[in-house]
């Protein structure tokens, strides 16, 4: 079941088209990636799933229904569909870890002992609970990150929609920005948007894929399907994962038998020892 | 900004901020009304003894805090110090210019000593506050005030983007240096000039993009924080009623002493 889609929506700021007669769905409790490289228009795409940029043509849906434009209907929207921008400072307006990450429960009129328990339960989650009372301008980059995420869970919405959450960390923090994902997708029965062009990433965690370009959709499938076809990765400025780079060569040059589209580790793996093993 | 790390890793740090800041004030009050040395001294003290031993505090970095007013403290005394007159009969130290003589006398010297310490014992109290109060926590403070909600939301956003504002500025200006922007005069003006726009440019996109999270967020027009919960800090509230009693006596007895 499609949780939010977009259908022939297409976008314009002033003279730029950002998006075009775009059509787009995200499956209900999977982690799905919206792949392309800058100026693809993923941002766009984000800021028109809650409502903040209202399309030009073409209609977003929620649970199959239209979203409506009202304050009311919008309220309703957004704390159903949590955006993390990409820069946590955007977002982090208050001086206060605690307070920033209140804000969102807050705004949903609960009553203030829940309010608490859900900043707590949100901090606890991404591993900030213990920085709690930290100015926020004392952060490190990955942890404003985390503080930005959290401010999103606390308000528990059924779509996470996250502007590449993955730029600018470590690998370590990768990684564990990752796992916190797939964790709050398992465990919470949310769905996980999220953009990204680190492609290396794309095959490890996303159950779905989207490849956008200029504001279009190129293809969608699972990474496998996506990574089967690289001449069409490559014409829209993106590529390979490594991993699955390396098989392809593999594969055209030196003319094994294996299947590039396994972008994973773990899928490699398996090809390369069944080559071995012949 | 180091004052305000300060506040955070204070002892003090986590007590309930009505607390401390109507003890800095009723402090401070009293201070100002005694208008007596000792009851200055006093104040001086309790406040160094706060923030030191029961905020632990580290004494040296408290102790450079308090050369910076006293700089200034010092500098305007001189002023106050030395009066003009043609007559030098009341003059303990004094120098002849033509017929007006330049110089110190007794009253003088004791007006002085009076502002001195009475200033220093002011400006401690409010040392005591920055030094164990965080800013937010005064912010929350505030919106329990009269003073308007949308005040209070503008202080605090403007408090946090100035630290966003100062790392793209400090950003620019590393990268115009590296690139000689400032390596005489001349170019040394054009780059501040482009600092400065450039500055302004991005504080208007920085307003727009946080209006936008905000939005994301549920904004509707008002800010609702919540704030921790504050625990009450035993010795400092034992303290405080003892020193707040105990100089408000001696101020009684020695306004009483001197009638
Ligand atoms: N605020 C804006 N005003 C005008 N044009 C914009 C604005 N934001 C983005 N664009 C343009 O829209 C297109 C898509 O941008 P964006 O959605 O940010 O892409 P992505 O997030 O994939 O890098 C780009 O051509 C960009 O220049
Ligand atoms: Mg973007």
């Amino acid at each position: 079941m499609n949780i939010i889609e977009t259908k022939n929506l297409s976008y314009k700021y002033d003279d730029t088209t950002a998006l075009s007669d775009i059509s787009i769905s995200f499956e209900k409790g999977k982690i799905t990636t919206l792949l392309g490289a800058n100026g693809a228009g993923k941002s766009t795409l984000f800021l028109t799933l809650n409502g903040i940029l209202k399309p030009t043509s073409g209609t977003v849906q929620f649970m199959g229904k239209d979203i409506g434009y009202s304050k009311k209907e919008l309220k309703l929207l957004r704390q159903n569909v949590g955006i993390v921008f990409q820069n946590p400072d955007d977002q982090l307006f208050s001086s206060s870890v605690f307070s920033d990450v209140s804000f969102g429960a807050m705004n949903l009129n609960l009553p203030r002992e829940e309010v608490k328990e859900r900043t707590y339960d949100a901090l606890k989650r991404v591993g900030m609970y213990t920085l709690r009372d930290r100015p926020t301008h004392a952060l490190s980059f990955g942890q404003k990150k985390r503080v930005a995420i959290a401010g999103v869970l606390v308000m528990k919405p059924k779509v996470i929609i996250l502007d590449e959450p993955t730029a600018g960390l470590d690998p370590m923090g990768v990684s564990e920005i990752m796992h916190l994902l797939q964790n709050i997708c398992r465990n919470d029965h949310a769905t996980i948007i999220l953009s990204t062009h680190d492609i290396d990433v794309v095959p490890i965690y996303s159950d779905f894929v989207h490849v956008i370009h200029n504001g279009g959709l190129i293809s969608s499938g699972t990474p496998d399907e996506i990574f089967s076809d690289p001449d069409l990765l490559r014409q829209h400025n993106l590529r390979l994962p490594r991993i699955a780079h390396l098989l392809e060569i593999l594969n055209k040059h030196d003319s094994f038998d294996v299947d590039f589209s396994k972008g994973a580790i773990s899928g490699a793996r398996q090809e390369l020892l069944k080559l071995l093993k012949r | 900004m180091i004052i305000d790390k300060l506040a955070y890793n204070s002892r003090l740090s986590k007590t309930a901020p009505t607390e401390k800041v109507i003890f800095a004030i009723t402090s401070m009050i009293i201070c100002i009304i005694s208008n007596s040395i000792l009851v200055s001294f006093i104040t001086i003290l309790a406040m160094l003894f706060i923030i030191i031993h029961i905020g632990k505090t580290n004494i040296k970095t408290v102790f450079n805090l308090m050369t910076v007013p006293l700089f200034f403290l010092i500098f305007g005394c001189m002023a106050i110090i030395i009066s003009i007159s043609t007559d030098k009969s009341e003059m303990i130290l004094y120098i002849k210019l033509g017929k007006i003589f330049l110089g110190v006398t007794k009253y003088s010297i004791f007006s002085v000593a009076i502002t001195f310490t009475k200033s220093l014992g002011a400006v401690s109290c409010m040392y005591f506050l920055s030094l164990t109060t965080p800013v937010n926590d005064i912010f929350s403070l505030l919106r329990k005030s009269i003073i308007p909600d949308f005040i209070v939301e503008i202080a605090e956003l403007i408090y946090r983007y100035i630290f966003v504002l100062l790392d793209v500025c400090e950003k620019i200006h590393l990268s115009q240096d590296s690139r000689l922007g400032y390596v005489n005069l001349k170019t040394g003006y054009r780059s501040t000039v482009l600092l400065v726009s450039n500055l302004f440019i991005r504080s208007m996109n920085q307003a727009e993009k946080t209006f936008t999270a905000l939005s994301a967020r549920g904004y509707d027009g008002s800010i609702n924080l919540l704030s921790e919960k504050h625990k009450h800090n035993k010795p400092f509230i034992l303290f405080g009623l003892t020193y707040i009693f105990g100089v408000t006596a001696l101020t009684v007895f020695l306004k009483a002493g001197i009638k």
